[in-house]
């Protein structure tokens, strides 16, 4: 690719950091472009209602906005030698990309000016900003002999959109210098108005003047000049303020002529939908459309495995032409170059994972035996009397030739325990299940748990082995990226950086070794984890609270009977829970710490009161957390305010007790530690904070 | 070495920085396995407060490498920071104080003409390559550089005259070199050409300033060397050695208890690499490197190579001077 000399392919991961050129030689898309199925016809750039085009970070809205962009809309007429009108007729608009962060918004506010006469500033600037924009693509798509017939009709319509000082020119060129000298002479009064203390701008045009006045002049000129639509593009409006949204939403409410917006933002960084309209509020589907990219990718999955499929073959192709993996004469499939963690309970890395150990001395079986031996004397290990009973539940669980199905055979017997049911007889059951299941690999109960339970216990035997978890396979790094093709690029690249520095050499011979995957995923989640450390005390609050949640999680995934498989995922009423924790858990979910789970009654804006949520899988690793959720745990008012409150510091501890001591043996409910803790938070009638 | 799927968590901290350093400030020197290869060499042990291998790995983890970007950033301040204000200063002491700057900026250039730069050692050794890139950096011209032969002007010796300085209108000699180590190198040249050109011309000024440099080595050299002025760039004080009783390697409490026996694991291998010194020359104890080379001061478990009296596979090898 031009100018890019690169060690990592995945070394680039945000489009902003991208040149045209690699704007368009990455871009990638689930369907033909005129397919309805597309992502560039989910951006509905041709449409005349205006699109808010919302994701997380990384999810691909700068993208998609810079593909539809006019300096790309050129590229792709050049390619198919089309001049730039026709080409844009053919699109049916013409991409008018800015950046609201170039705008420098910050500066639109204070130095002892009011709200409202910065407002008006703002407003100005930005008609300005978009007018000139609006020439410059307009000085493009003039060429030729038609440029001498239009220019001096178009530059006089342009004059009389103004309410004063019409710049008298008589080409685009000299219309677009003269407003240049209008805003640079708008940005002296803002820059200094904090020394000179004043601020007397002279707006010499009304809001949506030009944004609208130009493109309908310019088509008003000639006839050949219409069929395509003036798309301004403002990505990352989070970067306003809530004053400045209002303002872009009464240009989206007043939408007019052949021109339309297309708003990228943040998922949560929408401040308001009022207008300056007489406070009129734009509806969702009447006044515009949303797309929002990740939920798009996360609701098919199948469509965002593809995509992220086409992006790293793009990746290579482009980064890394020394890949045998191109399309063209590729060997292997793309999943083919990562190696995958083991999950065949006859697999023999099992046998190795205990060190070819008896099962007798394996480190399962002592616990077990242990906590049997340990609790025996009081009477509370069910259905157990003597050592010989002990002795009896061991030989009948021990599979000495598969060592994970006899960690979840200890598992049962835990959980069995944790029911209050006679253990000599579940031992008996577990055995004829474990036998039939090693005989047949059929369906059945005994498959069901192992398959629910198989990541929590393998965890807990890479645990009992210091080996460090594993995680690593394009699936799995696909789940981890949560519908944001930047996480998975970062994924890729922190793995990619681990594979050649350990000798390994990626996507060239062999495959990328599980070793290098699951620090590669490390590395993704402390990058992901410690960039919040940057968001001052709310960025703390978020990773308070994260961190006692995935405390939470760890003492249910390494428990000895874990209440729920694969933990990574809460459910919390939204009446439940004070102001402040509250807030943390909606920070936590704009900084996509938190993740919604879709489906069912998880709708953050439907009328549904309980909402459910999980940590973003890209942190996982941090924690050795599972990447694959399965169970959803219910919190309960006090557990809420516990975890998402970080003043709570002294009753999260009590939940962690209360969480440790119900899930591990001999299984006891620290009946005072709860009675206390529960009683002791106002409100919370759920005395049993698991159910049944 | 633990590699592999065990997971410990030193290790995997110490495999982490060098992971950052390789591809950053090392410039891709030291991949893992080379790193691998290199603490093959020591001996593995379960504990791991007695296991070499973790010892020379949290070694390498703090080595001070100085590619060649940050060479040619030092060159720089040598001129800008440490010479052109010397020579300013020197200037000012004779002039009065109502003296216009503009006026002692034009006398600063003026003996900067009368200035000459010149290397240590043999033309083919490291300081004649520093000089190099000390003329790129400070846009010098190549007049202003000499080798340290073409001080003296040894046209009458043997004719019954004596020695003579090449060019008398030269006031300042600028020696130049990338670390000052014990000092004995430096005393060495001051002995062979420093002493001999002020006995020749009292009046002339001379200059030690070498990119890095021991404390105690500055200090043998400013009482016992005629280098009028001795100043590094970077001084390093005694801290900088690897099991100094004050060594910042080991200041946290936790690494504390490590310093003495892996200063015994360097020694033991050290006595076999180079008998002589085997904690560095002259007992430096150093984990610094360069781009062009690594230092001999350093320990010898860094830098020492197959023509050692032990074989060894260095992790930044040193190209010695080798003599034929």
């Amino acid at each position: 690719m031009s100018g890019v000399t690169s060690s990592n392919p995945f070394s680039l991961t945000k489009a902003n950091d991208l040149s045209d050129d690699q704007i368009q030689e990455l871009w990638v898309d689930i369907a033909p472009p005129d397919s309805p199925d597309s992502l560039f016809s989910a951006g509905r750039f041709a449409s005349p209602m205006p699109t808010f085009i919302l994701g997380s970070k990384g999810s691909g809205k700068t993208h998609l906005m810079r593909y539809a962009s006019f300096p790309l809309q050129k590229k792709r007429f050049e390619r198919d030698e089309l001049r730039p009108l026709a080409g844009t007729q053919l699109d049916g608009y013409v991409g008018i990309y800015t950046l609201c962060s170039g705008l420098e918004t910050g500066r639109f506010q204070g130095k002892g000016q009011s709200d409202e006469a910065w407002l008006e500033v703002f407003s100005y600037y930005l008609e300005l900003s978009l007018g000139i924009a609006a020439l410059a693509v307009i000085d493009d798509l003039l060429d030729g002999d038609i440029q001498d017939k239009i220019e001096p009709m178009f530059c006089a319509a342009v004059d009389r959109l103004f309410d004063s000082d019409p710049p008298v020119t008589n080409s685009v060129a000299a219309l677009i210098d003269e407003l240049e000298r209008r805003k640079r002479e708008l940005d002296y009064q803002v820059n200094n108005a904090a020394f000179t203390g004043e601020l007397v701008p002279n707006v010499t045009a009304s809001r949506g003047k030009l944004v609208f006045g130009i493109p309908q002049a310019f088509q008003n000129c000639s006839s050949d000049l219409g069929g395509f639509l003036f798309a301004y593009q403002l990505d990352e409006l989070e970067n306003l303020t809530e004053a400045q949204q209002r303002h872009v939403n009464t240009l989206v409410r007043d939408r007019r002529g052949p021109a339309t917006l297309k708003i990228g933002a943040r998922q949560f960084g929408i401040k308001t939908h009022a207008t300056m309209s007489a406070g009129e509020e734009n509806i969702r589907d009447s006044e515009f459309e949303e797309l929002r990219l990740d939920l798009r990718f996360r609701r098919n999955e199948k469509t965002y495995r593809d995509l992220v499929a086409l992006l790293v073959e793009r990746r290579l192709q482009n980064f890394w032409p020394q890949s045998s993996t191109g399309l063209a004469g590729r060997g292997r499939r793309l999943t083919d170059w990562f190696e995958e963690p083991k999950r065949d309970p006859f697999d023999p890395f099992f046998m190795k994972l205990v060190k070819g150990a008896l099962s007798s001395e394996r480190p399962h079986m002592l616990h077990l035996r242990d906590a049997l031996e340990s609790w025996l004397p009081r009477g509370i290990v069910w259905g157990v009397r003597n050592d010989e009973d002990i002795q009896a539940i061991m030989n009948a669980i021990a599979v000495p030739d598969a060592p994970l199905l006899e960690k979840l055979n200890t598992f049962l017997i835990f959980n069995a325990w944790a029911k209050g049911v006679n253990l000599v007889q579940t031992a008996s059951s577990v055995r004829s299940d474990c036998q039939a299941f090693v005989r047949s690999k059929g369906a059945g109960r005994y498959r069901q748990k192992l398959d629910h339970y198989k990541s929590d216990l393998i965890a807990q035997m890479f645990r009992d082995a210091s080996f460090r978890h594993n995680y690593g396979g394009l699936d799995e790094f696909t789940r981890m990226s949560e519908g944001q093709p930047r996480a998975l690029i970062t994924l890729l690249k922190q793995t990619f950086d681990w594979a050649t520095f350990q000798g390994e050499r990626p996507f060239e011979a062999g495959s990328i070794s599980l070793d290098a995957e699951s620090k590669g995923a490390l590395a993704a989640a402390d990058w992901f984890y410690n960039n919040m450390r940057k968001a001052g005390g709310e960025g703390q609050a978020i990773l308070i609270a994260v961190d006692r949640l995935a405390e939470l999680f760890r003492i249910n995934r390494f428990a000895d009977n874990p209440i729920e498989c694969s933990l990574i995922g809460f459910s919390v009423s939204a009446r439940v829970g004070s102001k402040t924790s509250q807030r943390t858990l909606r920070l936590a979910l704009d900084h996509s710490f938190l993740v919604e789970i879709l489906g069912g009654q998880s709708e953050r804006n439907s009328e549904q009161v309980t909402g459910k949520f999980q940590i973003n899988r890209m942190l996982v690793p941090k924690w050795g957390l599972a990447t694959g959720r399965r169970g959803i745990k219910p919190l309960s008012e006090a557990e809420m305010n516990a975890v998402f409150d970080p003043e709570m510091g002294e009753a999260f501890e009590k939940v962690k007790a209360d969480w440790t001591s119900r899930m591990n043996a001999p299984f006891e409910r620290a009946r005072r530690a709860s009675k206390d803790f529960v009683n002791g938070n106002a409100g919370d009638s759920q005395d049993d904070l698991f159910g049944d | 070495m633990r590699n592999g799927p065990r997971h410990d968590p030193i290790t995997d901290e110490l495999q982490s920085k060098i992971k950052t350093l390789h591809s950053s400030i090392w410039e891709r020197r030291a991949d893992w396995p080379e790193v691998l290869d290199w603490l093959d060499q020591f001996e593995e042990h379960d504990d791991p407060d007695a296991d070499e291998q973790l010892q020379a790995l949290r070694l390498l983890s703090s080595f001070m490498y100085f590619g060649m970007n940050e060479i040619r950033a030092l060159l720089r301040s040598l001129f800008r920071d440490t010479f052109r204000p010397q020579v300013a200063k020197e200037v000012r002491s004779g002039l009065h104080p109502s003296t216009a700057l503009g006026m002692i900026g034009g006398m600063v250039d003026v003996e900067l003409r009368r200035t000459r730069f010149v290397s240590l050692g043999n033309p083919s050794e490291s300081s004649a390559l520093l000089l190099y890139y000390f003329r790129q950096e400070n846009a010098l011209p190549k007049n202003l550089f000499l080798h340290g032969s073409d001080i003296f002007d040894l046209s009458a010796v043997g004719s019954g005259g004596g020695l003579k300085v090449q060019d008398t209108d030269i006031t300042r000699y600028v020696f130049i070199d990338d670390l000052c180590g014990s000092g004995d190198q430096g005393r060495e040249y001051s002995d062979r050409v420093v002493r001999p050109l002020k006995s020749i011309s009292p009046g002339v000024k001379t200059y030690y300033y070498p990119i890095f440099g021991l404390s105690d080595g500055i200090e043998h050299l400013r009482m016992h060397s005629a280098f009028d002025e001795v100043y590094p760039v970077v001084e390093l004080d005694p801290t900088f050695r690897a099991f100094a009783t004050d060594s910042r390697l080991y200041v946290e409490p936790k690494i504390a208890p490590l310093r003495l026996p892996t200063e015994a694991t360097c020694r033991r291998y050290g006595c076999e690499l180079v008998p002589g010194h085997p904690l560095g020359w002259e007992d430096g104890q150093l984990y610094i490197g360069f781009a062009h080379n690594t230092p001999d001061n350093s320990l010898p478990i860094f830098w020492c190579d197959h023509t050692c009296p032990r074989p060894w596979r260095p992790i930044f090898r040193r190209y010695p001077k080798v003599s034929w």
